[in-house]
């Protein structure tokens, strides 16, 4: 994919060259807005606010990572989504179905489709746990906690992403990390072999 | 026990963030310390087990379709002409700022010039009554002359010497009481005192007159003889201050002349900041009214 004249050519009022660019996005914004929403209606209101946000302000990009260009406004997008929730609590009937399990129709997960049922509901039952914890933590924690630790961003990105300095970054991110280790203690007793540390790692 | 800050190095290594030194100082830590050994590997563990989260595809699609485009009005890049009602405001806020800032330091020349003129007289009457009640301490007086001190000193002790002076009298005097009152009218140090103006020879008759004068009223039985001196030098010197007062007065004056003008940029730069803000108003309605 031919990037930056994607974005060129969108720049430039072609929709479909816009459209392209929002699929080949599309999964890794819906991920960062389900993580941080926590529930995958809000993550899809989300993404499409912030793909509409994009296509609006294409024209004042000036360059640099379009992915941390594109996170920042997802961010923002999941920000309001939060505040709007937050002057207005509901609860609508797609959170009440998901009290009782997992979100099935969102849990499409891109992990190896030969998984057994029972390894799919292990994994299920710990992804779950560690969402809740997630949930738990300060949206500015929990959004750097996704970048990194869930999406795998670079600092440098993060910072780019969120307009934050890296050293605010960095010393979130710890902050986070400590309080999941707090809330993961129980979760750790789940754990299927997958997840455990290769010895080299071990104390 | 591991600390917010330990805890912070811990995180910063799993993300290979740290520096070669910060890093081998770790290493070195990591290798005496177990607890260090099981933070690290907990930290370890749990950023795997974010990692591990299954990634989900999007439910749907978020491509824009034309209809939903063509609603979506894109935020151009301001040129010169579109962006010029933007830019007034701007422009007119920074003036208007500006002229906030000058009216405020003219403001502020007011006052100085309001307390200089409020303090220098308020000066010249403590100084004037010190002379005037030798007893009564300036504030803030500067050491007098010491040469002119001593004479002074010397001088009370010789006015001192008189028959029928009680002993702790000339005691008072030679401890150096009324050397203090004395130096103090002199230290009162500043130009309204009339050291200065009235010569050496001047202050050595003042403070003859003074020491009288103290000793007069400190003795219980006053000595008509130092009473007399006293009333025969002192009216001779009270008129001293009077050119200095003058001088005071003049410059009040010129400070008094150079009010209006300072009014008049105040009231200007109180204008234009008005005009200015009224004018970003009008702008902004003006923007509302034309955005749908």
């Amino acid at each position: 994919m031919d990037e930056p004249g994607l974005i060129r050519d969108a720049q430039g009022g072609d929709l479909d060259a816009f459209n392209r660019l929002v699929l080949a996005y599309q999964n890794l914004a819906y991920n960062v807005a389900y993580r941080i929403m926590g529930d995958s209606a809000s993550a899809s209101d989300a993404t499409q606010d912030a793909f509409i946000a994009a296509y609006r302000h294409l024209p004042a990009y000036r360059g640099g990572s379009f992915k941390a260009w594109l996170m920042r406004i997802v961010t923002n997008a999941c920000y309001d989504e939060l505040r709007r929730r937050q002057r207005r609590p509901a609860t609508s009937l797609e959170d009440l179905v998901s009290e009782d399990g997992p979100d099935l129709e969102s849990e499409r997960s891109l992990a190896s489709p030969d998984d057994g049922p029972e390894e799919i509901a292990q994994r299920r039952e710990v992804a779950n746990a560690i969402q809740e914890c997630l949930n738990n933590l300060p949206e500015e924690m929990r959004l750097v906690t996704v970048l990194c630790d869930v999406q795998g961003f670079d600092y440098s990105e993060i910072a780019t992403s969120t307009g934050l300095a890296l050293g605010t970054v960095k010393s979130r991110l710890s902050r986070a990390r400590a309080r999941l280790r707090d809330c993961l203690q129980g979760v750790r007793e789940l754990l299927p072999a997958i997840y455990r540390l290769s010895d080299e790692a071990s104390v | 026990m591991i600390t917010e800050r330990d805890y912070e190095i811990l995180s910063a290594y799993v993300d290979n963030q740290l520096g070669a030194r910060e890093r081998s100082a770790l290493e070195a830590r990591l290798a005496d310390d177990r607890e260090f050994r099981l933070a690290l590997k907990e930290l370890r563990q749990d950023r795997l087990l974010l990692r591990k989260l299954p990634a989900l595809r999007a439910p749907r699609n978020f491509t824009l379709t034309r209809a939903q485009a063509a609603a979506i009005r894109p935020a151009r890049r301001p040129g010169f002409w579109a962006g010029l009602p933007f830019n007034a405001m701007r422009l007119a806020t920074g003036l208007a700022s500006l002229a906030f800032a000058t009216l405020l330091g003219l403001d502020l020349m007011r006052y100085n010039a309001f307390v200089a003129r409020e303090s220098e007289p308020a000066v010249l009457t403590t100084a004037a009554d010190a002379v005037a009640n030798p007893e009564a301490p300036i504030a803030g007086s500067a050491p007098a002359d010491t040469e002119a001190g001593s004479e002074i000193a010397a001088l009370n002790n010789a006015s001192a010497e008189p028959p029928g002076t009680p002993a702790n009298s000339t005691e008072m005097f030679s401890t150096g009481d009324a050397g203090q009152t004395l130096e103090g009218v002199q230290g009162g140090g500043s130009p309204e005192v009339p050291t200065t103006k009235m010569g050496e020879a001047d202050v050595t008759a003042t403070a003859e007159a003074m020491g009288a004068a103290r000793i007069a009223e400190t003795t219980e039985t006053p000595d008509p003889a130092a009473l007399a001196f006293a009333a025969e030098a002192m009216p001779a010197e009270t008129p001293a201050p009077a050119p200095e007062a003058d001088a005071v007065d003049l410059a009040s004056d010129s400070t008094a002349e150079s009010e209006p003008a300072i009014q008049l940029w105040t009231y200007a730069a109180g204008g234009l900041a008005l005009a200015l803000g009224g004018l970003t108003a009008l702008v902004w309605m003006l923007r509302r009214r034309a955005t749908p």
